[in-house]
């Protein structure tokens, strides 16, 4: 018996009569709102990331405890074949011509962070790169790169962003931006460079004919490490200025972005990043208690009024 | 007349065009009463924003008086939500839902005594139930319950923080509310809003009556959590897929996690070998249930039907590269700078 919990089914019909949408649209939404069909692909993929998450942490456990038992070249060993086998998968579906599925996708993405935790665990065991280890992180970011073009997977590009971000030494650990004077000044300059060449990357893509659904992911997280590079850069007192000119420069292209292409995400990124990181610097530089707060509290409703017009233009523009 | 929130009807217009994703539409403009509701992620950004406004206008009063500073705060706060609403008439735009809950909260706390009791966690319970009656937000309602269930386990004479505690009381309060909201969920209601309200009940609940004896180790504890997570996550399964509704699937999801956590003793094996036997065999049956359902089955696919929001793209891009693993120091080589300590290559050059 089907008896979905509410159902917009007539506002459906309507839209359609009213001409606000098409024919197979609303078909379709009111077959959805029906329960005739009904998607569980968000269900699955949460249920495959936790499987891919528990077992990338036990294997990160098993590398972080050596297996002193088996021995470095058994781990190597089982854990490329344990990778290649998810490889095996994800190429055998391209090259029967299918299109991958969501199952396929994690699959993927688990060969990749086994890949990541095989090499990274190889080069602590015998050195190959000496002093100069962090390279293998460099290393991984362009074989991922490579995979997730030859593989068509964003999943797989996430983790060579990922690597690339490692290599940059970009932790993601907000404590870190606080520590003023020490790590926050380099974590700023690293982030900027890092959301930079992301945004080469991006550029690259394009002009050499890469997948359009890859630009979005670069354009996310340019935009996330850029405004989190100059927050650290705003709170680091000799290079206050520096941050605050590359704020103001991502939070404009990011409402610019926003207002051109009508993605709402950039303007969120615009507005609140900018609003909460002048919160922040107002709180380091403005030393009388009421002053600060008033003007953090005048800072936030500015951010809140600017976000509000972005909805409203939308509305307007459409 | 003043509408103190859209009707019904406006309401489902509201939700159909974000569904449908022409929520700027004339047409619908015109059906919606001047109600307008800005994107989920939007409307996260100004909850955000709200939270802290409400915070600072607090800390603002609290110097310029003392005594009476979340009196004013909570009046201020009100006010201004409620100017929102009425004359600006936002609905759901996070603003002035994080206005109305701040400045009742702050309304509680001036005129209930804190003296550690059970009280203030009733009055804050009530405050939030009554902003999210107001607000019909189902986020304020699941930390209402929330609240509530410390209350319990505060009148039972516990402390939430510090001495052991085997919160039983609390646990059967979250277990009972989740499982009514399920049973109410059977119902059809005119308003999403009291849907989505259901909704978060149904799979929070549970988990926070899991939580409240997750770290009890008697075996009859474990047994009974397990079991009751295990009866729930059953039951939201058959309502899920009767009901072709997501809230109880992830539910079950959610409780299923709960029921592998009491078995974690089942087997001697070490803590690695049982997350990769556990994921392993989550992927494989993942998996199995995608391919078996490629091809509908009574009208159940696992295809994407439509269009991901992009900002549940991007919590999946985050979530994939949270994934990637760190910079792995080495074992015994010269350490130079550290993995993720700002010694990455390239940028400037020096190790």
């Amino acid at each position: 018996m089907i008896s979905p919990m509410h159902s917009l089914e007539t506002e459906c019909r309507e839209l359609e009569k009213a001409g606000v949408i098409a024919e197979p649209v609303a078909a379709q939404a009111a077959a959805l709102e029906r329960g005739t069909i009904f998607s569980v692909f968000e269900e699955l993929r949460f249920a495959l990331y936790a499987a891919v998450a528990a077992i990338t942490a036990g294997i990160g456990l098993l590398v972080k405890d050596n297996l002193d038992r088996i021995g470095p070249i058994t781990l190597v060993a089982v854990l490329a074949l344990a990778a290649a086998g998810c490889y095996a998968t994800a190429l055998r579906t391209r090259w029967q011509g299918k299109e991958r599925s969501i199952g396929g996708d994690y699959l993927l993405l688990l060969g990749a962070l086994i890949v990541s935790a095989d090499l990274g665990y190889a080069e602590s065991q015998f050195h190959w790169l000496g002093t100069e280890w962090q390279w293998y992180l460099l290393i991984l970011a362009t074989f991922h790169g490579a995979t997730a073009y030859g593989l068509r997977s964003r999943l797989v590009l996430c983790t060579s962003i990922a690597a690339l971000a490692a290599w940059f030494g970009i932790e993601g650990r907000i404590a870190t931006l606080f520590n003023v004077g020490g790590s926050a000044a380099s974590l700023g300059t690293h982030a900027i460079v890092c959301a930079g060449t992301l945004l080469v990357w991006r550029a690259a893509n394009r002009r050499l004919g890469g997948p359009d659904s890859f630009e979005s992911v670069f354009e996310n997280f340019a935009a996330n490490i850029g405004f989190w590079g100059a927050l650290a850069l705003c709170l680091t007192p000799g290079a206050r200025l520096l941050g605050l000119g590359l704020l103001a420069a991502l939070a404009a292209a990011s409402v610019f972005k926003a207002l051109r292409d009508g993605e709402e995400i950039f303007a969120v990124y615009g507005t609140a990043y900018a609003a909460l990181t002048l919160c922040c610097l107002e709180g380091q530089v403005i030393k009388y208690g009421l002053a600060v707060l008033l003007l953090e509290l005048a800072t936030v409703i500015a951010g809140a009024l600017l976000l509000w017009s972005f909805h409203r233009n939308a509305a307007a523009r459409a | 007349m003043i509408e103190l929130r859209p009707t019904p009807q406006q309401e489902r217009w509201m939700a159909a065009a974000a569904r449908l994703k022409v929520r700027h539409h004339p047409w619908i403009a015109q059906r919606t009463g001047g109600w307008s509701a800005p994107s989920f992620i939007a409307r996260c950004a100004f909850f955000v924003l709200g939270v802290v406004a409400a915070g600072l206008t607090a800390a603002v009063l609290e110097i310029l008086s003392r005594s009476a500073a979340l009196l004013a705060a909570g009046v201020i706060l009100l006010a201004a939500a409620e100017w929102l609403i009425l004359r600006k008439r936002l609905f759901h735009a996070g603003v002035e839902e994080a206005l109305w809950a701040g400045g009742t909260l702050a309304l509680a706390v001036h005129f209930v005594p804190s003296s550690g009791d059970w009280g203030l966690a009733v009055a804050a319970a009530l405050v939030l139930a009554l902003a999210a009656m107001r607000l019909l937000n189902p986020f304020l309602l699941t930390l209402a319950f929330a609240a509530a269930s410390v209350a319990i386990d505060l009148a039972g004479g516990h402390r939430v923080l510090g001495e052991p505690d085997v919160a039983i009381a609390p646990s059967v309060f979250c277990y009972a509310a989740g499982a009514i909201a399920l049973l109410l969920a059977r119902n059809n209601f005119l308003r999403p809003s009291h849907d989505h309200m259901l909704s978060w009940l149904i799979i929070i609940m549970p988990l926070c009556g899991f939580l409240w004896l997750a770290t009890q180790h008697a075996p009859a504890i474990r047994v009974g959590t397990g079991l009751a997570s295990g009866i729930f996550a059953l039951a939201a399964l058959i309502a899920g897929i009767r009901r072709r509704s997501h809230a109880p699937l992830l539910a079950c999801m959610a409780s299923l996690g709960c029921v592998a956590y009491q078995l974690r003793d089942l087997t001697t094996l070490p803590l690695k070998l049982k997350l990769i036997l556990w994921g392993s065999a989550a992927l494989l049956a993942a998996m199995g249930l995608d391919r078996y359902l490629r091809t509908p089955r009574r009208g159940i696919t696992s295809h994407q039907l439509s269009e991901g929001t992009s900002a549940l793209e991007f919590v999946q891009w985050v979530g994939a590269g949270a994934l990637s693993p760190r910079a792995t120091p080495q074992a015994d080589a010269p350490f130079k700078g550290g993995g993720g300590g700002f010694s990455g290559g390239g940028a400037d050059g020096r190790y």
